[in-house]
């Protein structure tokens, strides 16, 4: 045991003597720790939330297809499609964008006439009632980016040039802007008579199917009797927001790519390229009657002294700048040119299989760089060596 | 003594992430009161999609956009939103995942 800790101090001692070049190891391997776990954390944080939020989605979702464009469905169509067996029921859904030239935000418009008793805990201030007419309930990005607040009047331009003034009557709290940010919800009939669809219309038809293994024969069935519907599965809005973290989380590394290879030229140069100091010493050691296991203990020892710190002191600043920041550096990259973004805090899930990835991708490979060319080293004569 | 001062800052600094984790835990167990209203929105609305990027009809409703259509803003096109750019582009000759009968092109973005 003493002799262990004895090659330690005696790493440490060696590390301390190039305090300069280890320094900038150090800087650039934390970095690199660092902008790896962000963005792993990130893009598992948002995929779970996903997955968590719209487990309780629709599980089909019909759309019409006019002329390769996704076209209003008309309201018919629920009628063939709940004579299908196994669906539960059909509803329409009303929603569309609005793009709002002041603010040059783009808003989701939805039509709703009814709001569950549990919602309306998520309001400040309440939702409209049946006979209400011109009001609407907004997020919090709209409602930031208008300046308003239940009573104020937003004005929305309709498809026939009038302006239609709605009256605020609530804006959802900011716990929900991962989901309601850019909404703007008001009753059906204010819905249609802005955007003059058609009575017998809606954007989309809901299907509700009780058992799940019945969805993809539905689906089926749905597309041979209504040959311009398109329907989408619960299964393939969830396979979706997979695929979007994960090719997100790809870009973003592959962003970092060229600066994850630039450390490991630098590390491997640092590492493997043993300088005739480097190599001097390892001779004198082996002269003063080191063991080659000496020498590799004092190699790995150097390695683990640099590795660890540099993992751990990255790790914490990735889950503070994620968990706390709210991933504040990626910020531009994620936000593009959306105007208004949510402020999501987002909770940390698989974090400690996550931390092992990143103690695989990170440390054995910076280890193994260490030690391999010091393994060849102290197998070769020390006279050899302190000649070369 | 310097492996004392380097074995005390390698426990100090795991002491740290074993509280950020275990905070993390606390706080996805904070978060489910939250979590469920969000859910019961999701219910009340039938809501499909997370409203992150609000650039483009894609990228607001990634699960419903008509990518299939053409001269639509496709993804991984020439155009002009970052993130658009950064949303993934149609793996050409893949088959539908759920419903066998669907054709490639009506697929959704997954």
């Amino acid at each position: 045991m003493t002799r262990h800790l004895k090659i330690l101090e005696f790493a440490l001692s060696t590390l301390l003597r190039h305090k300069l070049k280890n320094m900038a190891v150090v800087v650039v391997y934390t970095f690199v720790v660092f902008t790896l776990a962000s963005v792993l954390f990130f893009s598992q944080a948002l995929k779970k939330e996903a997955n968590l939020l719209f487990d309780q989605t629709p599980e089909l979702i019909v759309q019409r297809v006019s002329a390769g464009r996704h076209g209003w469905i008309p309201l018919s169509y629920s009628r063939t499609i709940a004579n299908i067996r196994g669906v539960a029921s059909v509803s329409p859904r009303y929603w569309g964008y609005y793009y709002d030239p002041p603010t040059r935000a783009n808003y989701t418009f939805m039509g709703a006439d009814a709001m569950p008793a549990e919602i309306r805990t998520m309001l400040e201030g309440s939702f409209f009632t049946r006979p209400d007419r011109r009001c609407c309930v907004v997020g919090q990005g709209v409602a930031e980016v208008r300046l308003l607040e239940p009573g104020d009047i937003i004005p929305v331009k309709g498809a026939d040039g009038n302006l239609y003034a709605l009256r605020v009557k609530g804006v959802f709290q900011s716990s929900s802007q991962l989901l309601t940010n850019d909404l703007i919800v008001l009753p059906v009939a204010d819905w249609r008579e802005i955007f003059a669809i058609p009575a017998d219309a809606a954007t989309d038809l809901v299907t509700r199917i009780p058992n799940v293994r019945e969805i993809d024969t539905v689906a089926r069935k749905i597309q041979e009797s209504l040959p311009d519907a398109r329907p989408i599965s619960r299964e393939q809005i969830l396979k979706t927001y997979d695929a979007l973290f994960d090719w997100r989380s790809g870009v973003m590394v592959a962003a970092f790519a060229s600066c994850l290879a630039a450390f490991a030229i630098f590390a491997f140069d640092k590492a493997a390229g043993m300088s005739a100091d480097e190599r001097r010493t390892v001779g004198i050691l082996k002269a003063v009657g080191w063991e080659v296991c000496h020498i590799l203990e004092l190699k790995f020892w150097e390695g683990f002294c640099i590795s660890m710190v540099c993992f751990l002191t990255g790790v914490i600043a990735a889950h503070v700048h994620v968990f706390y920041f709210g991933g504040t550096v990626f910020a531009p990259m994620l936000k593009g040119w959306s105007v208004l973004f949510p402020q999501f805090r987002l909770t940390p899930h698989a974090e400690i299989y996550l931390i092992v990835v990143v103690l695989f991708l990170s440390v054995v490979p910076y280890m193994m760089a260490s030690i391999v060319p010091s393994w060849k080293a102290a197998i070769t004569d020390p006279d050899a060596v302190m000649r070369a | 003594m310097r492996y004392r001062c380097f074995a005390c800052l390698i426990a100090l600094e795991v002491v740290v992430l074993v509280l950020l984790v275990a905070a993390g835990k606390f706080a996805v167990d904070r978060m489910a009161p939250v979590r469920q209203c969000n859910r019961q929105l999701v219910q009340a609305f039938e809501l499909t999609d997370l409203s992150i990027w609000t650039g483009a009809r894609y990228t607001r409703h990634p699960s419903q956009a008509d990518v299939f259509s053409a001269f639509q803003d496709g993804m991984g096109a020439l155009e002009h939103f970052p993130e658009g750019i950064l949303a993934p582009l149609p793996a050409p000759g893949r088959l539908p995942s759920s419903s066998a009968h669907r054709e490639q092109d009506n697929d959704p973005t997954s």
